[in-house]
């Protein structure tokens, strides 16, 4: 075996565990995030708000669902790069699941949040933590350029905003930003049953 | 003739005009409280109290609450509201229902002003109150916001924080009863400051690291075949 081809199996190698690797780690993170559920359930019936969110050994603060798309996935408190790779990321500034205000989530487009392409009016959005389940319903969706920092404002009424890139397909840097648009439907949480 | 009416419509309203005017409103009274109530980011126990306006504005009204001889004390937002009824006399206003075994005051009567001063609660103690009252409750909720507590709220942050109103109402898919329905209080409108410079970018690695992956791997095993074939002839 020649230097190159030994050198070819190796990097290969290393990548294919590399991605093996963050499919599981995002497996466990998803698992982390069913836990939050859970603790609310095992808490107390209609427990007060606590605010903020405190991320857990984990870093989860909660999770996001879209049954709608088959979405299930972990929210981290940032956005930053470690995050994104395990879950998506809570736009630090912006309000808290639940939260009177609008919640902003990003995720990658060409993982957790590929399924945004599918995403469709009127679809249930749910955000879980520890405080309970709030129901969100989708408004609209929009393609934007990145200076749009708007979507982001505090609206008539508390909502959700979730960014990832677009195209969804693009190779590179992709120029502009997928939205969707989501209004609170309860400020009240539903608990989950035990 | 014309100079005596002149004159008398002169002393005539000099006499009428102190009548007819309107006393300024006292925005200061002393209060006792007989058993635990609740105002926003503080308990008052049984005893002596002042509530005060600190500030009036546009849209707002900033508030204080101080235990008469100690060292308790909340700061807090407060809205005229024309549709509680006013009482009698001076003084609190409580919620009809109250969350649980905790009371809850809804306002204050100052003398003079021409409607009740409704308080406005953290998002928790919010939602509790629209639960147990068929009527819309004013809420704030900070860290929604990026800002302090409500109870460490600063007078810039009591004058740009937005506030709400949550009413209970039957909302949404699985929803079995009543929900809580927020809206934002409309009030004279202030410029935003967003929260990021722009939206961020999302693209991940990932399928850059299975396409390098899938590649390196083809190429390795191109290179063996051509090897393989290369010595069997």
């Amino acid at each position: 075996m020649s230097l190159l081809e030994r050198f070819l199996w190796t990097a290969g190698l290393v990548c294919a565990a590399a991605g093996i690797f963050f499919v599981i780690q995002a497996r466990w993170y998803l698992n982390r995030s069913l836990q939050v559920e859970q603790k609310v359930a095992v808490t107390a019936m209609g427990a007060k708000v606590a605010r903020p969110p405190v991320p857990g050994v984990s870093g989860v603060i909660g999770r996001m669902e879209i049954p709608g798309v088959g979405l299930r996935v972990p929210i981290f408190p940032d956005y930053d790069e470690g995050s994104l790779r395990k879950g998506i990321g809570h736009i630090q500034g912006t309000a808290t699941p639940g939260g009177l205000g609008t919640v902003g989530l990003a995720g990658h487009r060409d993982t957790y949040f590929r399924p945004l392409r599918g995403v469709t009016m009127g679809m249930e959005i749910r955000l879980i933590d520890e405080t309970g389940v709030y129901h969100y319903t989708v408004d609209s969706t929009e393609v934007v350029t990145p200076d749009r920092v708007e979507v982001l404002g505090i609206a008539s009424r508390p909502e959700l905003t979730l960014i990832t890139c677009y195209p969804f397909d693009y190779i590179g840097a992709a120029p502009k930003r997928f939205i969707v648009h989501a209004h609170l439907l309860s400020a009240l949480p539903d608990i989950a049953p035990p | 003739m014309i100079a005596k009416f002149l004159a008398c419509f002169a002393v005539a309203g000099m006499t009428v005009t102190p009548m007819l005017a309107a006393p300024a409103a006292k925005s200061t009274a002393e209060f006792t409280v007989a058993s635990p109530s609740k105002v926003p980011g503080m308990t008052l126990e049984a005893g002596h109290y002042t509530i005060r306006v600190v500030t009036q504005l546009s849209d707002r009204i900033i508030l204080r609450v101080d235990a008469q001889g100690g060292n308790a004390h909340s700061t807090f937002l407060g809205v005229r509201n024309t549709k509680i009824g006013r009482p009698a006399t001076p003084g609190m206003v409580s919620w009809a229902s109250s969350p649980g075994s905790d009371h809850y005051v809804r306002g204050w009567y100052f003398p003079g002003m021409s409607s009740v001063v409704e308080f406005v609660y953290p998002k928790g103690d919010a939602v509790a109150i629209a639960k147990s009252n068929e009527t819309k409750v004013l809420a704030i909720d900070p860290d929604s916001e990026g800002r302090p507590a409500a109870n460490s709220l600063s007078p810039e942050d009591m004058q740009l924080i937005t506030l709400w109103t949550l009413s209970p109402q039957v909302v949404g898919p699985g929803e079995s009863g009543a929900g809580i329905k927020a809206e934002r209080y409309q009030t004279a409108s202030m410029p935003q400051k967003p929260v990021i410079r722009s939206l961020p970018h999302m693209a991940s690695l990932m399928p850059v690291v299975w396409l390098m992956s899938l590649l390196l791997l083809m190429s390795a095993g191109m290179i063996r075949v051509i090897r393989q074939s290369r010595a069997k002839y």
